[in-house]
């Protein structure tokens, strides 16, 4: 057995039987339900903020964007504005393309159609790559905004809407989310993926199963909850509201499944800001994606531009200047 | 090795189980052919730079400093605060595998450690290991260490570093799949500036910069020798065309310096390249006045500082402007270089301007304002061309290419560092009727890098040159066999030396042309005699029969 | 049946074995890529191997000779082997492999082709066919191939060679030497001798 994803994964069950056991058991509701979490949440706000004022700390010595298409020149080529900018308009284009849709994983499928040898239209895998990120972000992102209702009293109308687009097709009381689905179907590919496909396989370490199992555990249990075991929703949002206005109670009813739910948000909470989910983060920051190409046009300052030494025209000529005025070349100071 | 072991015993023990992050515990085997030697201490003395010594890769002992560890975590440190890219590029990926197949050394080697991700890997693992809180925090735990990726740095992680770090073009084709950029180019330009504190840089580097920097190009050409060169491509041109076209050298007052890499006065076939600028400068000043001068100070375009450290790279750059302004030029033409203009689009200007002692370029011909080069003052010379092309300004003879059917090699710098895409091909279809382009999975901003670039066409690493121009000899092959390609234009100096044996290699019927080759071949001189060869003193289309006369 | 006719009902299966085997001699987890992906240019090495076992299957079909044929007896015969052999020693002469290995994809050739026509006979037969006369020239056609893949393999390799020895010179130094700048380097011997 593979210890990269094996080791991640039990530590996964883990998390998962320390909440469970630890409320049914012993019950320490408190230290899984208040304690953890505000821990978490300062961890998480202090790390992330600390790291991107780390990052933002660094210098940007050079303007180098990576250019994926033409360049401004004259009017009548065409210019790519997006793809390689040289207006803040247009980074700010290409940003949201790359933030919002993912273009430049996009690229993968761009020579994926195409007919082989055998004249047959053949398509390459990683389409699905850009697929399922695409799925796994907007899955995550919309059951995120989905939880806010847990936190928000009364619930906004916006928060509603979604919840109606999110639940449009009606199966089942309650009726289904698509967004946990996609989000847990779409972790499940991305860590088959992983595990499956040789050349990611061979690259991935513990810290990249980790995070995928985690979430996959907390999409599980949630999904759980609600169309199985039908958690106590009045008792899970007392208990919200309790941790968003600072009284934190303890709602009477709420088992040990929702603890460990709750631990492994937390865990992810924690760990993001020192992990690699801090592409989040470092994505807006990223000088080859969020500059414009325009740096023949304009000076681009770097902060620690210190002197060098210089071999100079002078020094060259000294050197040279004899063989120079018999090859006829123009010295500055004859001798 | 015991060596009664059989085959098939041999691969029982290789465990076919997807690899448990093994790569780290795979030592490096530095094989001949695919590395470049060892720089030469005399040369690593000229810049002053550090540990210059006799020492040889294979070696197992390589004579590095004693507290050589210290200088690396030391030099990381530094590098991280001063470069948000690499701080950035070593904390955000995830490793999700698009950048894998899109390197061309994989591609070609077959070797996975030469997937970007896996590149940059090697030096993110120690990174981990150093600076990084969960590292830290999973090394108090037993068995953490392995958890968290990081692993120490070693003499072997060392030379994986230098026999991998060597291994890559710095071409940036894997940051254009990379959903957050991630340049690997970056990192290795970090890896190589750790190397050369520690007087690990290869000869077909070191060399090079040693000359450029005492001489004022990388041949190590001196004024005398370069002047006598370009005069001999004077008479060569003068036999083919009837007309002396001129040059001028270091002249005080002229309108325009030009700079190419010396690679075009030097070897071939880039010396053709350097011809069709001479004729194209001798047509603009006998039917408009322009007035442009060489240097023989400024004589390098390239700037193999680029592949040693960021402050080599402005050491050696620093004589563009010094000679600009020395002369008194309004501003600087540059010629077909790669890696050259990557320097001066992204960083001449910050690291030695401002260049106030310029004008802001105007075409004196045409009267276009490049708006796009009025801070660094310097145009590529495709730029130049094509908007007197565009005036109408040249008088083109396109039969004269009517035998040359070409295909177009973006150069990765140029065209990722830059986006100079389209002029070039402007240029080049007004110059020669037949034109067909390569996949599109192999052009533009996903072009396939020659396999050479980065200071890495050296003769030593054939291999692995021959190996990663694989992808794009590849495409090429494939036009030439459904069109009929017989000919590759490029603009990067590199590429017209290292193309040309590739090509040799893998598709020996394709001859490499620099475009303005193509140009000088179909420019119609004032008073020029019938041609009857082209630059290359091969007949002219429709010249063959009377040659056999 | 015979051979010929037996080997072309399976030929699909037999180079998709081949192919496989061939490419198993790369580190496994480049193996995978090289084996998936069908794009001639995001995978020049796949999909030349592939093309290029192909043609020498292709080839080894169309061989008319006797059993007593020596190899280069027949110069037509010799160039259409090892042309369609090319591309793939081509590649693998400037990849990480000894000579040996560079080559040995060949031999396996007739392990497969004797485990799956095996498949089409039982087993006495299977017995009776490794020693016919048909199968023996089958072998025999097989080395012959291999004969000519160590003969590519070494003109590959001296191609190398000579591009490490000449380049800088022919690049470099003609341009000098046509300034006349330099003398005693007569470029056109260095080069001439070896051009193929």
């Amino acid at each position: 057995m593979n210890q990269k994803y094996m080791l991640p994964l039990a530590g996964v069950f883990l998390l998962f039987l320390l909440a469970y056991a630890g409320v049914e058991g012993v019950g320490l509701q408190w230290l899984f339900g208040i304690v953890i979490p505000y821990l978490a949440v300062i961890a998480f706000i202090y790390g992330f903020v600390n790291r991107v004022m780390c990052w933002a700390g660094s210098a940007v010595p050079f303007r180098i964007p990576t250019t994926c298409g033409q360049q401004k020149s004259f009017p009548w080529i065409k210019q790519n504005r997006i793809d390689n900018p040289d207006t803040a308009i247009g980074v700010f284009i290409r940003m949201l393309f790359e933030i919002f849709l993912f273009r430049s994983l996009f690229r993968n499928t761009k020579a994926a159609f195409n007919r082989d040898e055998n004249n047959k239209l053949t398509y390459s895998w990683e389409i699905f790559l850009w697929l399922g990120a695409l799925a796994f972000h907007y899955g995550f992102l919309v059951v995120t905004l989905r939880h806010l209702r847990f936190f928000l009293e009364p619930v906004p109308a916006s928060l509603a809407f979604l919840e109606y687009l999110d639940g449009i097709v009606q199966i089942g009381l309650p009726g289904v989310f698509v967004s946990g689905i996609v989000l847990l179907a779409a972790a499940l590919f991305l860590l088959a993926r992983r595990i499956f496909d040789a050349k990611v396989s061979y690259i991935s370490l513990a810290a990249d199963y980790f995070p995928l199992f985690l979430i996959i555990g907390i999409a599980a249990t949630g999904i759980a909850m609600r169309y199985f075991t039908k958690v106590d929703i009045t008792g899970v949002k007392e208990f919200t509201m309790g941790l968003v206005t600072f009284h934190p109670v303890i709602p009477p009813g709420v088992g040990g499944l929702f603890y460990a739910h709750v631990l492994m948000v937390s865990v992810l909470f924690a760990y993001f800001p020192m992990s690699k989910l801090m592409h989040a983060g470092g994505i807006f920051l990223s000088p080859t994606r969020n500059m414009a190409n325009n740096t023949r046009a304009k000076r681009h300052i770097n902060p620690w531009n210190y002197a060098v030494d210089v071999h100079t025209y002078e020094q060259y000529e000294d050197h040279f200047r004899e063989k120079m005025i018999e090859a006829g070349l123009p010295v500055d100071k004859e001798e | 090795m015991s060596k009664e072991l059989k085959p098939d015993q041999l691969l029982d023990k290789i465990d076919h189980t997807p690899s448990c992050g093994n790569w780290m515990d795979t030592p490096v085997h530095i094989r001949p052919g695919m590395y470049c030697y060892a720089a030469k201490a005399e040369s690593v003395e000229t810049l002053g730079l550090p540990n210059a010594r006799p020492w040889n890769p294979t070696d197992d002992d390589w004579k590095l400093p004693e507290n050589w560890k210290e200088i690396i975590h030391n030099a990381i440190k530094e590098r991280l605060e001063r470069f948000r890219t690499f701080k950035i590029f070593m904390d955000i990926c995830v490793r999700c595998g698009a950048c894998a197949d899109k390197c061309h050394f994989f591609l070609g080697t077959g070797d996975p450690k030469n997937m970007p991700v896996l590149r940059a890997e090697l030096l993110r693992s120690v990174y981990r290991n150093d600076f990084t809180k969960a590292a830290q925090i999973l090394k108090m735990i037993p068995g953490g260490e392995k958890l968290s990726g990081g692993r120490p740095m070693t003499l072997d992680v060392l030379k994986e570093w230098w026999y991998y770090f060597f291994q890559c073009t710095e071409c940036r084709r894997c940051s254009v799949f990379c959903p957050y950029g991630i340049d690997t180019a970056e990192i290795t330009i970090m890896a190589r500036e750790i190397f050369n504190l520690l007087g690990l840089n290869i000869d077909w580097i070191a060399t090079p910069i040693s000359n450029c920097y005492k001489t004022g190009n990388h041949l190590g050409i001196q004024p005398h020798a370069f002047k006598e060169m370009i005069e001999f491509f004077t008479d060569d041109i003068e036999e083919i065309t009837g007309v002396n076209v001129e040059p001028q050298f270091n002249k005080k007052g002229a309108d325009i310096l030009f700079i190419t890499p010396s690679g075009d006065v030097f070897a071939d076939p880039g010396t053709y390249t350097c011809q069709g600028y001479l004729i194209l400068f001798k047509y603009l000043k006998d039917k408009y006045g322009l007035d442009v001068t060489w240097s023989t100070y400024a004589s390098e375009g390239g700037n193999f500082g680029f592949f040693t450290s960021h402050e080599t790279m402005k050491r050696l750059n620093a004589k563009m402007y010094a000679e600009a302004k020395r002369l008194g030029v309004k501003w600087i033409l540059g010629g077909e270089c790669g890696h050259m203009w990557r320097v001066i689009h992204q960083y001449m200007d910050t690291m030695n301007g401002p260049a106030d002692f310029l004008e802001e370029p105007v075409n004196p011909i045409t009267g276009t304002k490049f708006e796009n080069a009025k801070s660094t003052k310097m145009v590529h010379i495709t730029e130049f061309t094509a908007d007197l092309i565009r005036h109408g300004k040249l008088e083109l003879d396109k039969g004269r290419n009517a035998n040359r059917i070409m295909t177009y090699h973006d150069s990765c710098n140029t065209s990722r560092g830059m986006g100079l895409l389209d002029e070039p091909r402007y240029v080049l279809q007004n110059v020669c009727d037949n034109f067909f382009e390569m996949p599109s999975n192999t052009i533009r901003e996903q072009t396939f890098c020659c396999g050479s670039g980065s200071g890495l066409n050296a003769g030593e690493n054939m291999e692995l040159r021959m190996a990663g121009g694989l992808p794009r000899a590849n495409a090429v092959k494939y036009v030439h066999e459904k069109f009929g390609v017989n000919t590759l234009g490029t603009i990067c100096a590199i590429d017209r030396a290292a193309l040309s044996t590739l090509m040799e290699y893998w598709v020996p019927d394709v001859k490499v042309y620099g475009i303005h080759e193509l140009v000088g071949n179909a420019l119609i001189l004032q008073g020029e005699k019938e041609r009857e060869t082209d630059l290359r003193c091969d007949p002219l289309p429709g010249m063959e029969e009377e040659e056999d006369e | 049946m015979d051979i010929n006719q037996q080997l072309e009902l399976k030929k699909e299966e037999i180079l998709k074995k081949w192919f496989e085997s061939t490419i198993n001699s790369y580190p496994e987890d480049t193996a995978k890529f090289l084996k998936k992906s069908k794009n001639q240019f995001d995978n020049p090495v796949g999909s030349a191997t592939l093309q290029s076992l192909e043609n020498t299957f292709r080839a080894i079909l169309e061989m008319n000779i006797s059993k007593n044929y020596k190899y280069s007896q027949d110069i037509v015969e010799q160039n259409k082997i090892e042309n369609a052999l090319d591309p793939v020693i081509r590649i693998r002469a400037v990849q990480n492999f000894s000579a040996s290995e560079a080559v040995a994809f060949v031999f396996e050739l007739k392990n497969i082709v004797k485990s799956t026509i095996g498949k089409l006979n039982d087993q006495n037969s299977l017995e009776e066919f490794k020693g016919s006369s048909s199968y023996e020239l089958f072998e025999h056609k097989v080395d012959l191939v291999a004969l000519a893949a160590f003969n590519r393999f070494m003109k590959c390799r001296e191609n190398i060679f000579l591009l490490k020895a000449t380049e800088a010179k022919r690049r470099i130094h003609s341009a000098f030497e046509r300034a006349g700048l330099v003398t005693e380097l007569n470029e056109n011997e260095l080069v001439g001798s070896s051009k193929s």
